[in-house]
């Protein structure tokens, strides 16, 4: 095989014959062009003190001082990392747990459900800054919906300073990015629920098993896949959450809602210490990083095995069933 | 037995009724307060209909910058999905039939760049791009917005084609079809579904994109409508009403076309992950 | 002998306010022949929005002076947020964009150092360096040299709502802060809103609020004295327990200054202890406002005591980068827009406070804004930010610090030795780049 094609193909002009990179050159240059130039440039970056005469941006390499400063003197480093660890943690399981509930509702037949399911996609589709605003606006102290709705509804007596007290604007911005993230969530799994076959469920409630049952016995193993590349795509995207912040509430009261990537931001553009920023940034990039490799071996693995998996799983369920 | 299906049913609507409530009501809080008067906004009511209800805020709004933004929204969207489909289209494919040294670091390498936190990438693209002078140029957000948009374009685009057949394709060549003939006469009018599905992504994407141009422009030569809107929102411009009103413009094409082709979103999304 | 020195000396006088004349003669048709070179030069302008004018005042009379002098200006205006955020990336790296720049009080030490704006003295003629509000001068020079001239002379007013006050039978409003709690006791509602903001907005307010119980945060070296400054301490405590009892509404932590005027024009409560010239307008007008013919101005602003005053000024000026290519053309457009006669003109369009002394004593704009005669008084004890380089993380520790106290997560003690802690770091870490 390896020496015929050769002959063959060394008769061909060289753009047949490179073809195939070249395809590829344009994508592959703009993609490592944009973005590993500047990977690299953060890293040598973080590891300067940077400071600035005129026109002049003045490098002095620092080692490691400006990722041991993180930990030891910068103020608010800690406990920014905190928030976000927290954010991420609680708008990623609540907008799993919410979503694969949704979509069981929305897998059941009802009238209008090609409606419903396309209004999934209204929040999907929205820009991230307006949904911002309009949260922003909801939760406004004074003249917001949400206190006019409590208060027509005499659940509270007075308006409440949504974004003014740390528990609450944090709460804030948590609604605000699960109201905007979990319709994907139900988009991918209604699509994930229309794979498992329907006789499945009726060998289950043979068997006996239905409601809860059929759930944890069928519907979770078989969207199972699916699961889990979002869980590990949410929880990189929530790490990296900006616009919702940086219009709701500056990252404030009390340092509630700043998340590392707004406070890289301010750290960067507003006090212009570029070397502590880059560091800060390059410690969310290696959890991000390391989150990737996850995710590339999950997606290659569903890539390649998903099908035989599933046909696997199939015939295991459905041959426990039938004997059943 | 009946009276358990009826309630059963009760249920499902009334969760059904739920989830519409949820996901609407806000928006059209939106909505309403594009249509109504500052004052009446401050009366601390809510309503469904406003006394009066106005244009004004459109009015208003067509003064104050919104054209300028809507257009280099356009003019950027438009250009980054275009190049992206054509180059990306090309590149799928290459990945897809092609055996070429280096083919699958590349492809895993690609996928990993969409995981980088822009906040990593920005603070080195600022000072690189402030060196070449492209700052504040729409050529700037097309050139990032391709490198956001293109992996993913390219692992879809390769996933459609893997599953069309080669014979085809080979029966085109043999009857005298160079490689990429064949390609544009076979194999992409069989992948169209897909191609429609990642060109809404590529619109959706790029269109409401945030972060970067928020970083890298400044003035109305580049500025698109995510930061227009964040511009009303800040000092001595909390502005709730312009917020609004230039929310609700900028939500209607994402929004819209992503309902009119939920079909191809649905299948898209169901090929891979997309970011937001 | 005695007549003739006087001739002689009128004489020298005369002849040396002849030759002055002259020089100065010369120096103008140098300057017009430059201007003439200078035509077809393009200048880019960045300030923020002058939240005063509501006319587009800037806006026309750069055109203007486009027409006049044959250079060309791109005006950039947008919000003070983004402005900061602009010049201060452009300038971090490498500089170049901009000729004329924002110029906040705020950054005076930090970009002094850095070496990113100007020394003006050159360009400065002689009756701007007399005439102008030596205060202002002042403020923006540092080692003898002057590197802005204020735009913005950014003094704040204390307006009350007259009609709620009588409602709460007070004649006048509150002088100290006491009498403000006193005030929102009796009412049972919000005494005022203000912004204390995570943000350096709530900086300028906390600032107002420490500087008028006679505290300061850093001592004239630049050193924090947040722990031991008794001032401070007593404006905190006093601010925790307003929060508590609800003197001002806890959306003070949320709010920025836009949504204070508009919720102090809605009726929402009766002081607005720290308002620029623009809310007047606003107030009287019925499209934005619902107390219209309510608003007043008080000569005084309140205090501890009542009878010492402390008026925050927090002046923008017009820089030239040290990067510009075209420094005669921007020194031309900051000459243009800060003359006497322009200043006067936009005291009277907009009520844009002067930065030329003798204007405060201008009968016309006296006759217009009767409340500038105190304005004089006052301006005597105006405070603005501490002059420090490591001022981004003073407004920074401050903002944040203090919504700890405020809303008692920390008792005030605590909440100041953390501040004391936190500025002292800055400043070190200030003193090692």
């Amino acid at each position: 095989m390896k020496t015929k094609p050769l002959k063959k193909r060394e008769k061909e002009p060289f753009f047949e014959r490179h073809l195939g990179p070249i395809l590829i050159t344009p994508s592959t240059l703009v993609i490592f062009g944009i973005l590993f130039i500047p990977i690299f440039y953060a890293l040598y970056m973080s590891l300067n003190r940077i400071s600035f005469r005129g026109a002049d941006t003045i490098y002095k390499f620092a080692g490691l001082q400006n990722f041991i400063n993180l930990f030891t003197t910068d103020p608010w480093f800690k406990s920014s990392f905190l928030v976000t660890l927290l954010f991420v943690m609680l708008t990623v399981a609540t907008e799993i747990v919410i979503g694969v509930a949704a979509s069981l509702v929305l897998n059941k037949k009802f009238h209008g459900r090609g409606f419903v399911r396309g209004l999934m996609i209204l929040p999907w589709a929205m820009p991230t800054v307006v949904n911002a605003v309009m949260w922003k606006w909801i939760f406004n102290a004074e003249y917001g919906a949400a206190n006019g709705l409590l208060l027509k509804l005499g659940l509270i007596k007075t308006s409440i300073a949504w974004l003014g007290t740390p528990r609450m604007a944090f709460f804030c911005v948590f609604l605000a990015n699960v109201w905007k993230e979990t319709p994907y969530v139900i988009l991918l799994a209604i699509a994930a629920l229309s794979t498992i076959p329907e006789d499945l469920y009726e060998a289950a409630s043979i068997d006996g098993a239905g409601g809860w049952k059929a759930f944890w016995r069928i519907t979770l193993p078989m969207i199972k896949p699916v699961l889990l590349i979002l869980l590990i795509t949410k929880t990189i995207w929530a790490f990296q959450t900006f616009d919702l912040v940086a219009i709701m509430t500056s990252g404030g009261p009390q340092n509630a809602t700043n998340l590392l990537s707004y406070y890289i931001h301010f750290v960067a553009f507003k006090q212009t210490d570029f070397g502590s920023a880059a560091a800060m940034s390059y410690v969310l990039s290696m959890i991000c990083f390391a989150l990737s490799f996850v995710y590339i071996k999950v997606f290659m693995n569903k890539d390649e095995n998903d099908e035989k998996k599933i046909k696997k799983h199939l015939k295991k369920k459905l041959a426990g069933a039938h004997e059943g | 037995m009946k009276v358990k299906k009826v309630l059963n049913r009760t249920i499902l609507y009334f969760l059904v009724a739920l989830i519409i409530v949820i996901t609407l009501a806000p928006y059209l809080w939106l909505v309403i307060s594009s249509f109504s008067t500052k004052i009446e906004l401050m009366s601390r009511q809510i309503f469904l209909i406003p006394h009066n209800i106005t244009l004004a805020n459109y009015k208003d709004l067509m003064s104050k910058d919104f054209i300028p933004a809507a257009m280099n929204s356009i003019i950027v969207t438009s250009s980054v999905v275009v190049i992206s489909v054509i180059i990306g289209v090309l590149a799928a494919y290459a990945f897809s039939r092609f055996r070429f040294r280096g083919k699958n670091p590349l492809l895993n390498l690609s996928l990993f760049t969409q995981m980088i936190p822009p906040i990593a990438l920005i603070i080195p693209m600022f000072i690189i791009f402030k060196r070449l002078d492209l700052i504040n140029h729409r050529i700037t957000l097309v050139m990032i917005y391709l490198s956001l948009v293109l992996p993913y374009l390219i692992w879809i685009m390769k996933s459609y084609i893997d599953v069309t057949p080669k014979t085809l394709e080979e029966a085109a060549m043999i009857d005298g079809c160079s490689r990429l003939k064949s390609f544009f006469f076979v194999v992409l009018p069989m992948i169209s579904t897909g191609l429609a599905a990642t060109v809404i992504f590529s619109f959706i994407i790029t269109w409401n994109e945030f972060f970067y141009a928020f970083s890298l422009t400044k003035t109305l030569d580049a500025k698109t409508l995510p930061v227009l809107i964040y511009d009303f929102n800040s000092k001595f411009g909390a502005n709730y009403v312009m917020s609004a009103t230039a929310g609700v413009l900028a939500s209607l094409p994402p929004v819209l076309i992503a309902l009119l082709f939920q079909k191809y979103i649905i299948t898209g999304l169901a090929a891979g992950a997309v970011k937001e | 002998m005695k007549k003739k020195l006087t001739l002689i000396i009128a004489l020298v006088m005369v002849l040396s306010i002849v030759l002055m004349s002259a020089g100065c003669g010369k120096s103008n048709n140098n300057s017009t022949s430059s201007s003439s070179s200078l035509k077809g030069q393009k200048i880019t302008v960045i300030l923020p929005q002058n939240e005063a004018d509501t006319v587009g005042f800037r806006a026309a009379k750069t055109k203007e002076f486009e027409k006049e002098t044959g250079i060309q200006v791109e005006l950039i205006e947008k919000s003070w947020e983004g402005v900061s955020d602009d010049v201060t990336g452009d300038l971090a790296s490498g500089g170049g964009t901009y000729d004329v720049i924002e110029f906040d009080n705020s950054w005076i030490a930090k970009f002094i150092k850095n070496q990113w704006v100007a020394p003006l003295d050159q360009y400065m003629t002689a009756d701007m360096k007399s005439g102008m509000v030596p205060g202002l001068l002042d403020l923006f020079s540092s080692g003898g040299k002057h590197y802005g001239i204020v735009w913005n002379n950014d003094t704040r007013f204390y307006m009350y709502n007259s009609k709620m006050l009588a409602d709460a039978g007070l004649s006048a409003p509150p002088k100290t802060w006491d009498e403000v709690a006193a005030l929102s006791k009796k009412t049972g509602k919000n005494a005022y809103m203000d912004t204390y903001k995570q943000e350096q907005m709530g900086t300028n307010e906390l600032m107002f609020c420490v500087y008028s119980f006679g505290g300061n945060f850093v001592d004239d070296q630049g050193n924090p004295i947040v722990s031991t400054d008794p001032g401070v301490k007593e404006a905190y405590t006093w601010l925790a327990q307003a929060y508590k009892d609800g003197v001002f509404g806890k959306a003070t932590l949320t709010m920025d200054y836009e949504e204070v005027a508009q919720s102090f024009n809605n009726g929402d409560f009766p002081l607005m202890l720290q308002a620029w010239p623009g809310v007047y307008a606003d107030s009287n007008d019925s499209t934005k406002s619902k107390i219209v013919g309510d608003v007043n101005v008080a000569d005084y602003s309140v205090s501890k005591t009542g009878n010492e005053q402390v008026v925050l000024t927090l002046p923008e000026a017009m820089a030239i980068t040290s990067t510009s290519k075209h420094k005669e053309a921007a020194w031309k457009y900051i000459e243009y827009m800060s003359s006497k006669s322009m200043d006067k003109e936009r005291a009277l369009q907009i009520g844009a406070l002067p930065i030329w002394s003798s204007l405060y004593n201008d009968p016309e704009l006296l006759k217009k804004y009767p409340y500038w005669e105190q304005f004089g008084k006052q301006a005597q004890n105006s405070k603005g930010y501490p002059k420090i380089v490591w001022v981004d993380s003073f407004s920074d520790i401050v903002a944040k610090e203090s919504q700890k106290i405020l809303s008692g997560s920390v008792t005030v003690d605590q909440g100041l030795n953390e501040m004391q802690k936190l500025m002292l770091d800055a400043q070190k870490a200030a003193a090692q780049q």
